[in-house]
């Protein structure tokens, strides 16, 4: 018997109503004074996620691991980074979180592994060896020519001359990142085992990170082949006969119509993040039009049933462009990248209050829409606070940085000396830690943070939100982005504002004639609708939800 | 006996919706089904249901079936009781029952005045507190509880749960709660009089809760940085709330428009320095969870802790000032219920008295490990406690009893002008 089945009742669809928080165990708190953040440490926030209403926990890495891709570069699959703690401290680790509610997932690396796994050491010996396929060799790079390029900044080929095997390996990402061969039945296997490992351990799920690039074949682009789905759809039915409850969430970063494939029909993967959805939401607020929200939304493919979108406004890698035209790009290059370091490949390494010039009512209306849209909501460690950045550390560090706890030494997130910490705390005047913390935030009613404790809690409240159906409205101002989220009981008007200006709007909400708006924050009534348009006045990026509750409110 | 499976959802309905123990009273019920029977044999059966409301969520009750008799009486059935009892590993064939009555989470009948078999009504996955706090307090031979005897626990499916519980009947003069009120006619020193032993028997229990380093689910805890300042945030959010939607009621005028007070209060009570260890707590102590007996000592009673927190809230560990908290707002309830119910005025000081002895008496004897360092620490922290209480009295007496609410409204008069 599992962990998870001892706390929760069987809820298969938990995940399509729960607010996930992303973090790095790295950068979350340090229990043992070395520096880095551990599972020991982890474990003593938790009462704070607990607080903050949290669902769900989605770990990155901690496996050992080289450390050249932020731990994304596996070198063993079975076991914890020795500086994060040791495997039964992550145990204890997931069995707290789910005495207190919050189910865990992590990220698991499908497509590749460090080039010092010792499956690759073995590989690169020769064409003679148990594991000499389970990575994919070449004596030519004139092999997979159509798939592109990923790490545009670092990388020139997808193919790598190993010189101690004498051949070419392939790799997606960077080039001590090689790629496994899925066409030996044997690597699959034991990918499958080790998830085994971890579920056994209680853990309710994965991020499956770069799903899409599993499989090659010739004359394609080598991205979300039949091959790789129909590997996806193995490892969930191994999960499901043996582990009920637990959820699969992939990380495709392709087009919606094509990411929609990655739920099968049911049978792949529980969740997939919608990535386009993220720069048309930075782009319609700089814009001040609703139309890039919208458009995207129109273009979302229905999904099956016990599937569900995740959503996020940032995380732990660069706002990413890939999924925008170009001409879309060079406008948020030109808008939200000022300075040229801010860019990283073909995206903008920047966390989401400097992204937002640290503007509260931008950040609240972001957060607004985020939680109004079909999916469950992802948030970022940090963001909760209004974190910065810092541009001048290398790749996506500068979104990793020490979680700022209170205005003490180093943030509260360590006793180590400063010098010691895997990366500096911001200091900077505005999103510094001695500005920037949660000792504070929890102080002052009005802090972002306790706005966002009571935001998450109104939005479970209404489980309409992960489970209704969702419908744009047509509006008599573009500046105006307006839906409505349907349920089985509720029903929910949300109404936002893009404009940095008051605006006007008048809504056709003919077919709700007769309801009592109710403002879902305050439980304010609103004049009930006749039969004219109806007009809401907003204060520059206000927003309103409401319900319309079917009977008439009681007096 | 009908096969339990095949009672239709309405059918089910009408059999919980009315009882004292079905929690959500007053939420739409889409359905309702029977998802297990882990006891059944011919003259009885023991269904789980699963109770699904519109909103989406679900609930697990334990209803007990059988024969023709109304089923809110079956339990009480004589064959039906000694069974589970039996079940539970006591054998009482033949015992005479006695209904002891139906609480919000549970009903308990007597066998042969010798033990009580309290069946649980509310179901959630995971350990039971109550068989898990009276296990442990039994392991550390703390005297001043019930004894376990038995009990009746199911793996599942569909959930991993406790059923019943079969503890030995403590002799008792009474409840405290009721010696309490009785005493002000007569005999007004009876409760400052007990309230230091109070106080000991507290922390001898606090102590023994905290005695067992080896099992995670008991060992003290050392909280988090934050951990004051979430329980400061969570009682001044729900001080925002609670005022926001407090009904025009001029018992409430005293204190209608000290929201911004009371959260000013919140802030500085919250800078009690460090809250000392966390431990596993009674959870839900006032007043009527102590017995006195006739040897002349207290017995702790009923371990499921607060019934409308979810389990894994009620397993928490909490600073032990909280369990005095809820002790201390019980002997101003008791204080003001007296004039409400029996028109008897406490004498002068009664309510001081009670107070002072108990936490003295609790301080003479507790571990200091769960305090915090200072006495003034101590003394903010206990207040934040009870302010806490204070709000949660307000919010429930303005809507459900307002006759009552000048109960809370006078404690929060007196924290607000007694905080230094």
């Amino acid at each position: 018997m599992s962990g998870a089945e001892h706390w929760f009742e069987t809820q298969p669809d938990w995940f399509k109503t729960a607010v996930f928080y992303e973090l790095h165990t790295r950068a979350f708190f340090d229990s043992s004074d070395d520096g880095n953040g551990d599972f020991r440490g982890l474990r003593q926030k938790l009462d704070y996620l607990q607080w903050l209403g949290i669902d769900c926990i989605w770990i990155l890495p901690f496996y050992p691991s080289p450390l050249r891709d932020g731990g994304y570069d596996i070198s063993d699959f079975l076991s914890v980074s020795p500086e994060f703690g040791t495997t039964d401290e992550f145990a204890a680790f997931v069995e707290s979180a789910h005495e207190r509610g919050m189910r865990v997932i992590t990220d698991f690396v499908m497509n590749h592994t460090s080039s010092e796994h010792p499956w690759f050491q073995e590989s690169r010996l020769g064409p003679d060896n148990p594991k000499s396929d389970w990575y994919v060799w070449s004596d030519t790079v004139h092999r997979y020519e159509d798939a592109r390029i990923i790490f545009v900044d670092s990388e020139q080929s997808n193919w790598t001359y190993d010189p101690e095997r004498g051949a070419y390996f392939w790799h997606r990402f960077y080039h001590h990142q090689p790629d496994l061969n899925y066409e030996n039945p044997e690597v699959g296997e034991a990918m499958i085992d080790a998830l085994r490992f971890w579920l056994d351990l209680g853990l309710d799920g994965f991020r499956l990170d770069a799903v899409p690039y599993l499989y090659e074949e010739e004359g394609t682009n080598c991205e979300n082949l039949p091959a790789t789905h129909a590997f996806l759809k193995r490892v969930r039915a191994a999960i499901d006969a043996e582990y009920p409850d637990r959820v699969l969430l992939a990380e495709a970063n392709q087009w919606p119509e094509d990411v929609v494939d990655y739920f099968g029909d049911g049978d792949e993967c529980h969740m997939a993040f919608h990535f386009p959805v993220m720069p048309r939401m930075f782009m319609a607020l700089r814009r001040e039009e609703a139309r890039p929200i919208v458009e995207i939304l129109d273009r979302t493919p229905p999904i099956p049933e016990h599937c569900q979108w995740g959503l996020f406004l940032r995380n732990h890698d660069e706002l990413t462009l890939e999924m925008v035209t170009d001409e879309e790009r060079d406008y948020m290059y030109a808008e939200y990248a000022m300075d040229p370091r801010m860019k990283l490949n073909l995206g903008i390494r920047r966390r989401l209050a400097p992204l937002l010039d640290g503007g509260r009512d931008e950040i609240e209306l972001m957060h607004a829409i985020l939680f109004s849209l079909p999916g469950s909501p992802v948030l970022y460690y940090g963001d909760e606070i209004g974190m910065g950045d810092n541009v001048y550390l290398g790749d996506r560090d500068g979104v990793r940085t020490p979680m700022q706890w209170t205005g003490d030494r180093n943030g509260g997130f360590s006793r180590a000396d400063f010098a010691q910490l895997y990366l500096p705390p911001l200091m900077d005047p505005v999103f510094g830690f001695q500005s920037v913390n949660v000792e504070a935030q929890l102080r002052s009613p009005t802090s972002l943070l306790r706005w966002l404790q009571r935001f998450v809690a109104l939005r479970k409240e209404h489980p309409v939100f992960g489970l209704g159906s969702y419908e744009a409205l047509g509006t008599s101002n573009p500046r105006i982005f307006a839906h409505v989220r349907r349920g089985d009981r509720d029903t929910v008007l949300c109404v936002h504002n893009l404009a940095r200006s008051a605006q006007a709007v008048e809504l056709d909400l003919s077919r709700f004639q007769g309801r009592t708006p109710i403002e879902m924050t305050g439980r304010t009534s609103f004049p009930p609708i006749g039969d004219l348009p109806y007009l809401l006045t907003f204060g520059p990026r206000g927003f309103f939800w409401f319900l319309l509750p079917e009977e008439e409110p009681d007096a | 006996m009908r096969d339990p499976t095949t009672l239709s959802s309405d059918e089910l309905i009408a059999l919980i919706a009315d009882a004292r123990w079905f929690a959500a009273k007053g939420r739409t019920l889409e359905n309702a089904e029977v998802v297990g029977v882990p006891v059944e044999d011919g003259l009885f059966a023991l269904a789980i249901v699963e109770v699904r409301f519109a909103a989406g969520t679900h609930e697990h009750y334990l209803v007990a079936l059988g024969g023709e008799d109304e089923p809110a009486e079956v339990f009480e059935r004589a064959e039906v009781a000694t069974r589970i009892a039996a079940l539970a590993g006591v054998p009482a064939e033949g015992a005479r029952v006695r209904p002891l009555g139906v609480e919000q989470s549970n009903s308990s009948v007597v066998l042969d005045e010798l033990h009580v078999l309290k069946l649980y009504r509310r179901l959630e996955a995971g350990p039971n507190p109550e068989l898990e706090l009276l296990r442990a307090l039994a392991a550390r031979r703390f005297g001043n509880a019930p004894r376990l005897e038995g009990a009746l626990e199911t793996e599942g499916p569909p959930l991993e749960t406790a059923l019943a519980a079969v503890t030995a009947l403590v002799p008792s003069l009474g409840g405290g709660w009721e010696l309490t009120l009785d005493s002000f006619s007569d005999d007004p020193s009876w409760l400052p009089d007990r309230a230091w032993r109070l106080g000991e028997v507290t922390a001898a229990l606090h102590s023994a809760l905290a005695a067992n380093d080896s099992d995670s689910a008991f060992a003290p805890e050392e909280p988090s940085g934050e951990s004051l300042g979430l329980l400061a945030a969570a009682i001044d959010e729900e001080i925002a709330s609670t005022f926001a939607s407090l009904p025009e009621d001029d018992a409430l005028g005293a204190v209608a428009h000290r929201a911004e007070d009371l959260r000013d209060l919140v802030q500085e009570l919250a800078a009690a320095g460090a809250a000392g260890l966390a431990i596993r707590t009674h959870g839900d102590y006032h007043l009527g969870q102590v017995l006195w007996t006739p040897a002349g000592d207290w017995v702790v009673i009923d371990f499921e802790g607060e019934p409308a927190r979810s389990l894994p809230e009620r397993r928490r560990k909490r600073s032990p000032l909280r369990d005095l908290a809820g002790m201390t707002r019980s002997f101003a309830y008791a204080a003001d219920a007296s004039v409400l119910q029996n028109a008897v005025e406490p004498p002068e000081g009664w309510l001081e008295r009670c107070r002072g002895t108990f936490i003295d008496g609790y301080l003479s004897a507790a571990d200091e490990r769960f305090l915090p360092p200072s006495r003034s620490g101590f003394d903010r922290l206990l207040a934040l406690f009870e302010l806490e209480k204070l709000v949660y009295e307000l919010r429930y007496e303005a809507r459900n009893r307002p006759g009552w609410a000048s109960i809370p409204v006078v404690g929060l008069l007196r924290l607000l002008e007694t905080t230094p």
